[in-house]
């Protein structure tokens, strides 16, 4: 599973937090790293997760973005399944007959395959019929006051926005033809009518449209504790856990005979936004079973990738090989070069902490859609810019040479060739080539300072050419757009130093033995 | 971290012509009902009960030591019957995992000591973490990840799992090789 998860090589995104490839987008059109902090993330569809059923936002948001067929158990919180079962029933004798006939009729109720609650322990009738719908519903004691609550603050949002928008016409120079939508009341009644709305008077006067709401009074009457409180012993069996109660919050049950079905609660499929030029980088497809992406911009693609190839046993004080396989993902080849955080002029390493900030502005900027209509314009607050705090405990030397990588080509796995004849390589740094993937050999030197099974920490750049503009194999001759992007690695280097090892630098056992008393 | 060379002893293992490798020491029940469409590897103690129904695998999945691969049945007025199993492209099961699955997906990991319930159903790209208990006609959606006891949603795979399900699949298949001796 680490093979997946790649925890052991972080890559700084352009906002500064350090993540996995795996999990970094790239947007093409900024040509920086981004990541799913810097990048704004909308629903595109909701689908409920057992049934797979896509339903419309407005349906969703009708039903509080709960499935109205699948339920979960309110126990364990695994999905319900409907279950059969025949009763017999024995009619009366009809028209003389001497003997009751017998129907047998099936019935249908929800069960729980995994802690085997059923829907009979809430005391729900069982169904007729298989259909999952019409179960019945609890009914929470306060709706018609939440819902004049929520009629009563949508006026006033509605309200407060008239009076801002007001506020913008009157500051703002009246051209073009908005300012008649605004003096025909048009804004207003399209905004009425999103909040879902009667339409109101053309008037301005709407102070008496506002719903009278009660307002809540609080109360020094509490409910005294049932007498047998005292006596009685808890049987802790039959009461619910936290989890069971926060499950059903608007009932929030005491006991287990008390627990209701939930309806279960909706997933939902996004599409990311680069929040800086406003491009899409992520697009599924619209099925929920669908894995397939109508865009599809994620590092993992751009990006060359970085993997430890073994696990290595440093030494104190001496170097160390590392082996790092690199792959390039693209589809035009790549060439890479590798230089250390003090050569590039905007990192500097203050003693250990690289305490890195890129040169922006550090106050929350906007940006707005601007070619959609005025009322659906949206702003996008840029992620403000974090300090990398990556502390190192090692060096790294890094090789001095440019390697080029080909690019990516699925038929190169079935093609047994060796590549390496085709490239003038150092066979000290380049250990194995095939196809678009080299092992680089790196020397490693944890700190002097590092503790025993300490993982060691260490980072580096990686520079690499990237085509700009998406091009043929014919014309890659032209090398039309390529620029030179600097990535920053950082590894984890999991099994460090051997205790053998630090036994035989000198002041080690003095070190560990003074710990031990001031501990 | 790159796969490590996993070696196996070569006169344990079947090589198929389509590339599958099958143990000599799985017990491989129905042998007529089973289809590895190629480059699978069933590792030994690995149980797959195709005397049940019909089990389809696709290209590069991983049946690791000690599963048990079993078709799910269910429960008639009349009887029992029991339901093929299909098993998409590049799978991998964890050891000691008992799938009783109906449908599982392609780019599907499934972690160790995992038991799948009857009848689930495992979408493509999804993760059920080790440890897990999967109750009966469980559904796992796309770029999810199940884990706990019963398994609920844990968290969310990235888009590019696709490629990470079939990179791992394919280097395991080729870091799986004869040990020299």
């Amino acid at each position: 599973m680490a093979h997946l998860s790649q925890q052991d090589v972080l890559i700084a995104c352009s906002c500064g937090s350090l993540r996995p490839l795996i999990k970094l987008y790239f947007c093409r059109h900024c040509i920086v790293l981004r990541c799913g902090y810097c990048v704004s993330q909308e629903v595109d569809s909701i689908y409920c997760s057992n049934c797979l059923e896509n339903l419309a936002s407005s349906e969703a948001k009708l039903k509080k973005n709960r499935c109205g067929a699948c339920f979960d158990c309110p126990c364990c919180f695994h999905t319900l399944t409907i279950r059969a079962t025949t009763i017999s029933r024995i009619n009366p004798p009809v028209d003389g007959s001497p003997t009751p006939s017998k129907t047998s009729v099936k019935n249908y109720y929800l069960s729980c395959f995994f802690c085997r609650w059923t829907s009979r322990d809430a005391k729900i009738p069982d169904k007729l019929t298989a259909t999952s719908s019409n179960w019945p519903e609890h009914e929470n004691t306060y709706t018609a006051r939440i819902s004049s609550l929520i009629e009563y603050f949508k006026i006033i949002t509605l309200r407060e926005r008239l009076e801002k928008e007001n506020r913008m016409f009157l500051h703002s120079s009246r051209r073009g033809y908005q300012h008649f939508s605004e003096k025909f009341g048009l804004t207003a009644m399209l905004a009425r009518k999103r909040a879902g709305l009667p339409p109101l008077s053309l008037g301005r006067d709407d102070t008496s449209t506002l719903p009278h709401i009660a307002p809540s009074i609080a109360s020094e009457h509490v409910e005294p504790l049932p007498d047998d409180v005292f006596t009685e012993a808890i049987d802790i069996v039959k009461l619910t856990s936290l989890p069971q109660r926060f499950g059903i919050p608007d009932l929030q049950p005491e006991l287990i005979s008390n627990l209701f079905p939930i309806h279960k609660q909706l997933f939902i499929k996004r599409s990311q936004r680069c929040r800086s030029c406003l491009h899409n980088i992520f697009k599924p497809e619209y099925g929920p079973a669908s894995i397939k992406f109508k865009l599809h911009l994620a590092a993992y693609y751009y990006v060359p990738e970085i993997r430890l190839m073994e696990k290595i046993k440093l030494k104190r004080r001496q170097y160390t090989h590392l082996m790092l396989k690199i792959s390039n993902p693209a589809q035009i080849s790549t060439q890479i070069q590798f230089l250390q955080f003090e050569d590039v002029t905007d990192i500097v390493q203050n003693n250990e902490v690289f305490n890195f900030e890129e040169k922006k502005d550090d106050s929350i900027d906007t940006k707005s859609i601007t070619n959609l209509a005025p009322i659906q314009k949206k702003t996008y607050p840029l992620e403000k810019s974090r300090r990398i705090t990556f502390k190192t405990n090692g060096k790294i030397n890094l090789p001095d040479v440019i390697i080029s990588l080909p690019a990516r080509d699925d038929t190169a796995e079935y093609d047994e060739a060796n590549d390496s004849d085709m490239y003038q390589d150092n066979p000290s740094v380049i250990v194995w080539r095939k196809g678009n993937k080299v092992i680089v050999k790196f020397s490693v030197i944890p700190n002097n300072d590092v503790e025993d099974n300490e993982d060691i920490k260490i980072g580096f750049i990686m520079r690499y050419s990237y085509h700009g503009k998406i091009i043929s194999p014919l014309e890659q001759k032209g090398n039309k757009d390529i620029r030179l992007l600097d990535i920053k690695i950082f590894i984890s280097i999991r099994v460090c130093i051997s205790p053998t090892e630090l036994l035989t630098s000198g002041n080690y056992q003095i070190r560990t033995y003074l710990g031990k008393l001031m501990s | 971290m790159e796969l490590q060379d996993m070696y196996y002893n070569k006169s344990e293992y079947v090589e198929t012509a389509s590339g599958n490798k099958v143990s000599r020491q799985t017990v491989l029940c129905g042998s007529q009902n089973i289809i590895l469409v190629g480059k699978v590897i069933v590792q030994s103690d690995a149980i797959v009960r195709a005397d049940l129904a019909n089990v389809r695998t696709g290209r590069y999945c991983i049946i690791s030591k000690n599963s048990v691969i079993r078709p799910p049945y269910k429960k008639f007025s009349h009887g029992v019957a029991f339901f093929p199993m299909r098993i998409g492209d590049h799978v991998f099961i964890g050891e000691n995992s008992v799938v009783n699955a109906a449908d599982i997906g392609s780019y599907v990991y499934i972690g160790k000591n995992v038991v799948i319930g009857r009848r689930c159903i495992l979408k493509d790209c999804s993760m059920i973490d080790d440890n897990t208990i999967l109750p009966p006609e469980t559904v796992v959606p796309s770029f999810t990840k199940y884990g706990g006891s019963p398994g609920l949603c844990i968290g969310e795979l990235p888009e590019c799992t696709q490629e990470l399900m079939t990179d791992y699949t394919r280097s395991y298949y080729q870091h799986f090789i004869p040990s020299r001796n």
